[in-house]
Formats: structure tokens, C-alpha cells, sequence
């Protein structure tokens, strides 16, 4: 038999068949359905049918509503998206938009945030070339910038500059 | 119960009206599909609760497939019955979300709150309170075995024993073969008279 369930599934829902073919009894017999098994069968389907409960919809006015109320306002966003524009166009397009844009801001986000060039300020960094003691605690700096434009001499520890000490 | 089903049933009028508000919706009439969710409404809201089995979720659902359908009425072209198209939309969403439970379920985030004594309104009701009292009585046991069955097996009975639909409609809604859908038909079957055994033979 081709395929026993199916072919008993025909024959319980079939009234007009009053029993099995030779086959299909044979087949009944096998899998421990005797011959009580159709009638059985069809007693609990009619029982089922008349005990089944068949629900409703308490406020089905509130039912459709819900439903149409949702549908105008989807429908009101989209015409939003479509009169804002960009919305009609195809994804495609969208999308080379949106990677354009990107670029532009990344070129830009690149031109201000470039590591900060220090080169400009090498003329104000300076070199300490000797650090010379004399008594009574004062001491001598020579001081040159990085391009030797200008020499500097810092002295510290004096109070006063001594007349025959002082160096044009 | 006949292989016919109450979806191949419904006359000619009904068929010719339902054509005429699927092809105004094709065109953008809301008013239009306002009327087509009320011929359907009951009859997906009665096929969802059994097999989600709590009546807020059933309405969510049905209201989200609602919605669904109209975004994509358009595609719609008649090749299949429009209620086992619409059935197809709302069988796909109640999978996703008993998928959705079940992995909150397990995750401790959602008990899975389901039907107890299946309570709610009832339709088909009798004028008889002996009979109403057995329809209560029996309808809760029906619904407590139904939810002993997988997913794929409540959703077979449903749409046959409740809903009526044809095997080739079941095929469609559940994407299957037909042949895969008695299969499952079969076992429901069988589970379902294991439990209800009492029941059925004292009749």
C-alpha cells in the first residue's frame, strides 16, 4: 500500500465508504486496528465537531478599527519619508549616497585632526651648551636656539653685577 | 465530516462579493478592506485561539496578519481561495510567535500564558442548557488535549475538524504535501481519541 495513513485518513472521512478494501483491512489488522476501529473513529470526529468550541470576537468594531487605524498611520509615515525626500530612491542609490558622504566626512575629519606639525616651533626650543659655577654660588648658562639665531648667557646667583665683570 | 469543507462550500454571491472588495483593496480602497476583515475576521480569530491558545495573543495576531494582508493584497491573484491565502498569513505569524514563547518560555521570561478551561464566548451555541452544559464540559476537554499535541499536528485538526478545510487547502496553508498533511491528520487523530477516550464511548 502506498501509504496506509493517508489512505485511512480518506476512508474515516469518506461516509459514503461503509469499510476497508482487502487491502487496506489487512493493513488495519496489522497495525492492531480492528474492526470496531472506523466507526470509533468516526464517532470521535463527530464529537469533536459538535463539542468543539467556536469562538468570536468580543468587540469586533474595536478589531477592525485597530487594524485600519494602523494601516492610515503606516501609510501617513511613509508619505512623511516620501515628501522629505530621499525615500522614492533606490536602495542602490541610497547607499552610493550614504558612502559618499562618509568620504566627505572622513576627508575633513583627516584635514583637522592631522598629527600637529612641531617644526614650526623649532625656533623657540633651546639648546643648553655649558653650565659654568663661579663663587659664591653663581652660575653661568649659555643658552642657544636649535638654529643658532640667537645665544643667550643665563646667569643666576648674583645680587648685583660687578662693573669689572660685565661682558659686552 | 466530508473532504468538501465549509470553505468550498460557500456560494457563488459570497464568492462574487469577496472578488469584488479583494479587487477594490488591489486598488487602494480602505472602506473596501475594512469589509473583507469582517467576513474573516471570527473565522481566523476561531482558527488562531486553539492553536496559540490564549485569545489576546489570537487577536494580536489576527490584527498584525490583517495588516500584513492588506500590504500585500496586491500579490494576491487568485490562484488559491482568498481565506487560505489569509489562513497562510496567519499560520506563518502564529508559528513565529509559539517560537518566540517558547524561546522566552525556556528562557524563564514567559510562563506562556494559555488556556486553562477555555473559557471565552462560544459560537454554535445550543438553546438547550443540557446541551450547552456538554459543550462547555466536552469543549474544555477538547481544548486541554489539543494542547498536548505538537504544533504541527494542532494546526492539522484545527483546520480540518474546526475550520473544514479540504486536504489540498490544508496543503496550502500549512505548505506541505497533501499527503504529509493526512499523515499528520492521522496521528492528531489518534492522540486526541487517546485522551478523549472516556468521552466518546460513553456516547
Amino acid at each position: 500500500m502506498k501509504n496506509f495513513e493517508e489512505e485511512y485518513v480518506r476512508l474515516v472521512d469518506d461516509e459514503t465508504r461503509d469499510g476497508p478494501d482487502r487491502v487496506l483491512r489487512r493493513e488495519m489488522e496489522d497495525r492492531g486496528l480492528g474492526v470496531g476501529a472506523l466507526h470509533a473513529d468516526r464517532r470521535f470526529l463527530r464529537v469533536l465537531a459538535r463539542g468543539a468550541r467556536r469562538r468570536e470576537i468580543e468587540h469586533p468594531e474595536f478589531f477592525n478599527e485597530g487594524i485600519l487605524d494602523r494601516i492610515r498611520r503606516e501609510d501617513a509615515v511613509g508619505e512623511r519619508a516620501d515628501r522629505r525626500g530621499g525615500a522614492g530612491l533606490p536602495v542602490w542609490l541610497r547607499l552610493a549616497f550614504g558612502g559618499a558622504l562618509c568620504l566627505m566626512v572622513a576627508a575633513a575629519m583627516t584635514l583637522v585632526l592631522r598629527p600637529y606639525d612641531r617644526s614650526s616651533e623649532v625656533g623657540l626650543t633651546t639648546r643648553i651648551l655649558d653650565v659654568r659655577e663661579f663663587r659664591d654660588g653663581v652660575t653661568a648658562t649659555p643658552l642657544a636656539t636649535s638654529g643658532n639665531h640667537y645665544a643667550v648667557v643665563w646667569v643666576s646667583g648674583l645680587d648685583y653685577l660687578p662693573e669689572e665683570r660685565v661682558v659686552q | 465530516m466530508t473532504s468538501g469543507g465549509t470553505g468550498g462550500s460557500r456560494d457563488g454571491e459570497d464568492r462574487e462579493r469577496e472578488g469584488a472588495l479583494i479587487r477594490r483593496c488591489q486598488a487602494g480602497d480602505l472602506s473596501a478592506f475594512d469589509e473583507l476583515v469582517t467576513l474573516h475576521r471570527n473565522r481566523v480569530f476561531a482558527m488562531l485561539v486553539p492553536i496559540v491558545r490564549n485569545e489576546q495573543d489570537a487577536l494580536d495576531i489576527a490584527q498584525e496578519g490583517f495588516v500584513r494582508a492588506w500590504r500585500s493584497i496586491g500579490s494576491f491573484e487568485g490562484g488559491s481561495a482568498f481565506f487560505t491565502w489569509l489562513f497562510r498569513i496567519m499560520r506563518n505569524l502564529a508559528i513565529d510567535f509559539l517560537r518566540r514563547r517558547r524561546r522566552r518560555s525556556e528562557e524563564g521570561w514567559d510562563e506562556g500564558r494559555v488556556l486553562e478551561d477555555g473559557g471565552g464566548s462560544l459560537g454554535r451555541e445550543s438553546d438547550r442548557p443540557d446541551e450547552r452544559a456538554w459543550q462547555g464540559e466536552i469543549g474544555g476537554r477538547i481544548e486541554r488535549a489539543l494542547g498536548t499535541l505538537s504544533v504541527e499536528h494542532r494546526e492539522v485538526l484545527v483546520l480540518r475538524e474546526f475550520e473544514g478545510l479540504t486536504y489540498a487547502e490544508m496543503a496550502d496553508v500549512v505548505g506541505c504535501s497533501p499527503g504529509t498533511v493526512m499523515s499528520r491528520l492521522f496521528h492528531a487523530r489518534r492522540r486526541m481519541q487517546e485522551q478523549l477516550k472516556d468521552l466518546y464511548e460513553k456516547l
